[in-house]
């Protein structure tokens, strides 16, 4: 079928509902167009970018098109939630949530995110729907998992809320206990926080932070995404981009998740009030080269920066905005403001900022601090700080290819990992081509996009040095990976709409398995938790908590009363009944119980391959050793203790 | 001289409202840290708290930007709320006084700035915000 929806329109002078659902499905390129011709780029002067866009047509802005967008859209919400619905965290296996959902919530979500491309490939922005679309796309997709589970997922969320219930409880921090207590700011805040509510709400917070987090992430993306010279097509699009691959869930209730936000709302006032209107080359560089590497040099322009037009003093303020942000995420977490600064100084050595001094600064007081405030986490420690400087080598292969085990019917989820990641570098490659070929080069998006990975040449990071930088270059490697689509304000092009709209949508599964492939075991259930808070009535202050691995919704409350171990965290032990064994001895009389729950033997078995009744089958030898006893237990998970403790 | 994008002008009318929510917020905000202060005991008071950590000290400084693109302003009121919780809950856990009433004194002290920058407004028909697109 090769009519143009434009000649339709001309034709079907009074449009049916119909009609508009024809146009729509041509502009997702199942019938081909012309498409409108595209303004050729100026040069040399200022110009307003909308103004590079096409004029409006009014035909193609008529009432009846924009309200089929909004059947459209509010179908794909009201199918996704009812999909939501009928979920069962229960049911995830090894490729995780996916494998719960039922397919009323992809169509939905697919309909959605096709409105979404098809308000996108309009002649004329609708900003007011394409913000109301991507903010319904990013609470649906990140909301399943705390609208269907019963409480907050990760247990390290639980480790974070024990570190606040301490402060809360104290005013005070906990030396030589946990190394993030020597960056309190997040707790501290939360605990601020809790103290303003005086209203036990809490859970909810923890339990839909990553829904908030992702949806006050989206403006400061698009944010960069412009002040890195994206057009404006390209901006919006690396929102739905960064939503649909932003699959390493650091934006739980963590430190992490808020520092990520600063760093966002940093570098978007940095590249939006700071970056530098110059040329590619100082003309002092460019005057040194040949006369032919001179003229190959000036055939290529860095990306066009909105840049904000702010008077001196304001300038001035705004930089102490930023001093004030930067000096909070010194104080809330360890590896955020290193990955500031080398983007920053990656930025300055690309004659992209022009603040030189900014970097002296956020050295300095990420010097003081550590020598003054963190003292008690790197004093003798200072092997496993420094130990991986240079070995970078080793820093990979311990953030990839060391995690490529478990069950073979987990891979799939590793490997999606690594495919996406490689496939979002890939269509940045592909985006730096594209700008290439257009006379561009983003050295604003280069620049963010490789400065991270400087980080894996000082710490591996527990093994998670790599999903960081990942996360760090992500708004830079969208924001290229959205203009090997949107190269430039031309026209859109009909049949780019379908390939974006096919890329978009096959993301959307992709999202669930890499982000949510482990959901079989982070996430809990009311009968685990339950367990675990029996267990607290029943422990007096002292004992031990001995549990498979750390999947475990432990530490929560009291963790100076308290020690928590585990004894399979790294696979199953040799003797199993001397593991328990030496937990006891060095309890050294304390009450020991040992609670093994469901999401633990998950856990054992999807990431060290272990049988699925393997952790039964521990507890059937302890008891059978004749040294411990079951305490309790219910639906998903019992309690030992030793033989002759009360 | 390289291409540099000159914001297009947006419409009057929609900056004044994308300007005015923000003073609403910031009043919101400012009830909020008021509520607490008074230690009034209601059922929104967790919703009050919130408003005042996530747009209270941002909206309070950022209104003072009046010729600043309105995106900006909304980004850094919410990094700037939390970084300014962040901080202060540092400096009372410092002293010892980790408790509502300093946290909410200082942080309704901030949120406070923004009713200095209340004027009546202008019609801003033609003042370009940066980094805007034209809206249909």
């Amino acid at each position: 079928m090769c009519t143009s929806p434009h000649r339709l329109r001309k034709s079907a002078h009074e449009h049916s509902c119909g009609f508009e659902l024809l146009e729509v499905i041509g502009t997702l390129g199942l019938m081909t167009s012309p498409g409108a011709p595209a303004p050729e780029a100026r040069e040399g002067h200022q110009v307003a970018e909308e103004e590079a866009l096409p004029k409006a047509n009014p035909a193609s802005n008529s009432f009846r098109s924009w309200y089929l967008v909004a059947l459209l859209t509010a179908w794909g919400i009201a199918v996704s939630v009812y999909g939501i619905t009928k979920v069962d965290p229960g049911n995830s296996d090894a490729l995780g949530l996916i494998s719960a959902m039922p397919p009323e919530y992809f169509a939905g979500m697919a309909v959605l995110i096709c409105a979404f491309v098809y308000v996108l490939s309009r002649e004329q922005l609708n900003r007011a729907v394409l913000t109301f679309q991507i903010i319904a796309i990013t609470v649906l997709l990140f909301g399943v998992a705390p609208a269907v589970e019963d409480i907050a997922r990760l247990p390290t969320t639980w480790v974070h809320v024990g570190f606040i219930d301490y402060i809360q409880r104290t005013g005070d921090l906990r030396e030589n206990f946990d190394a993030r207590f020597a960056w309190p700011g997040f707790f501290t805040a939360v605990a601020l926080l809790n103290q303003f509510a005086d209203r036990d709400f809490q859970p909810i917070v923890y339990e839909w932070t990553p829904v908030v987090s992702s949806v006050l992430y989206l403006l400061p993306v698009w944010l960069i995404a412009r002040g890195a010279g994206a057009p404006i097509r390209a901006a919006w699009l690396a929102t739905l981009l960064f939503t649909l691959t932003n699959w390493v869930g650091q934006d739980y209730f963590s430190p992490q998740g808020l520092n990520y936000l600063f760093a966002l709302s940093f570098i978007a006032v940095m590249l939006n009030v700071f970056a530098k209107k110059s040329d590619l080359f100082a003309e002092s560089v460019t005057n040194r080269l040949g006369p032919r590497l001179r003229a190959f040099v000036k055939k290529f322009r860095p990306g066009i920066p909105t840049i904000a037009e702010v008077s001196a003093r304001d300038r001035v303020l705004l930089l102490l905005m930023l001093a004030v942000i930067f000096l909070a995420s010194i104080t809330s977490h360890q590896l955020t403001p290193f990955f500031l600064i080398v983007i920053t100084v990656a930025l300055i050595l690309l004659n992209r900022l022009s603040l030189r001094v900014l970097p002296a600064f956020m050295l300095l007081t990420v010097f003081m601090w550590i020598t003054y405030a963190a003292t008690s986490f790197w004093s003798g420690s200072t092997d496993s700080i420094f130990g991986d400087v240079g070995k970078v080598g080793g820093v990979v292969s311990e953030n990839v290819s060391s995690r490529v085990t478990g069950d073979p019917d987990h891979l799939p989820v590793i490997h999606g990992r690594l495919a996406l990641t490689l496939f979002v570098w890939g269509l940045a490659f592909v985006g730096v081509l594209r700008r290439l070929r257009k006379g561009y080069i983003d050295l604003i998006c280069l620049a963010g996009f490789i400065a991270p990975f400087s980080v894996l040449g000082g710490q591996a990071y527990g093994g998670e040095a790599m999903l960081r930088v990942y996360l760090f270059a992500l708004p830079f490697s969208i924001a290229l990976a959205a203009q090997a689509f949107v190269a430039d304000d031309e026209a859109w092009k009909k049949k780019r709409t379908f390939v974006v709209a096919l890329v978009a949508v096959l993301l959307m599964p992709a999202f669930f398995i890499t982000r949510h492939g482990n959901e079989a075991f982070e996430h809990f259930n009311k009968a685990e938790f339950e367990l675990v808070n029996r267990t607290y009535t029943s422990a007096p202050p002292g004992s031990v908590i001995a549990t498979l691995n750390s999947l475990v919704p432990t530490r929560g409350k009291d963790i100076e009363d308290y020690h928590f171990d585990s004894v399979a965290e790294d696979g199953p032990p040799a003797d199993q009944v001397k593991a328990l064994d030496d937990v006891v001895k060095a309890a050294e009389g304390q009450h020991v119980f040992f609670v093994v729950t469901r999401a633990q033997r998950e856990y054992a078995s999807l990431t060290h391959g272990q049988a699925d009744d393997w952790a039964d089958r521990y507890i059937d030898n302890l008891i059978a050793s004749g040294r411990y006893r079951l305490f309790m237990e219910n639906s998903d998970g019992k309690v030992l203790v030793p033989v002759g403790q009360q | 001289m390289s291409e540099v994008v000159i914001a297009p002008t947006a419409p009057a009318r929609w900056n004044r409202f994308v300007e005015g929510t923000l003073y609403v917020i910031n009043a919101m905000a400012f009830l909020g840290g008021v509520a607490i202060l008074t230690h009034v005991d209601f059922i929104l008071r967790p919703v009050c708290a919130a408003m005042l950590v996530l747009f209270g000290p941002g909206t309070g400084i950022t209104l003072l930007f009046r010729s600043m693109d309105v995106k900006l302003r909304y980004v850094l009121s919410v990094a700037l709320s939390l970084a300014c919780t962040v901080l202060t809950a540092e400096f009372l856990l410092a002293f010892d006084h980790l408790e509502s009433t300093p946290g909410a004194m200082i942080l309704s002290w901030i949120t406070a700035f923004g009713f200095l920058a209340w004027t009546p407004q202008k019609s801003k028909t033609d003042e370009p915000v940066v980094g805007d697109e034209v809206a249909s």
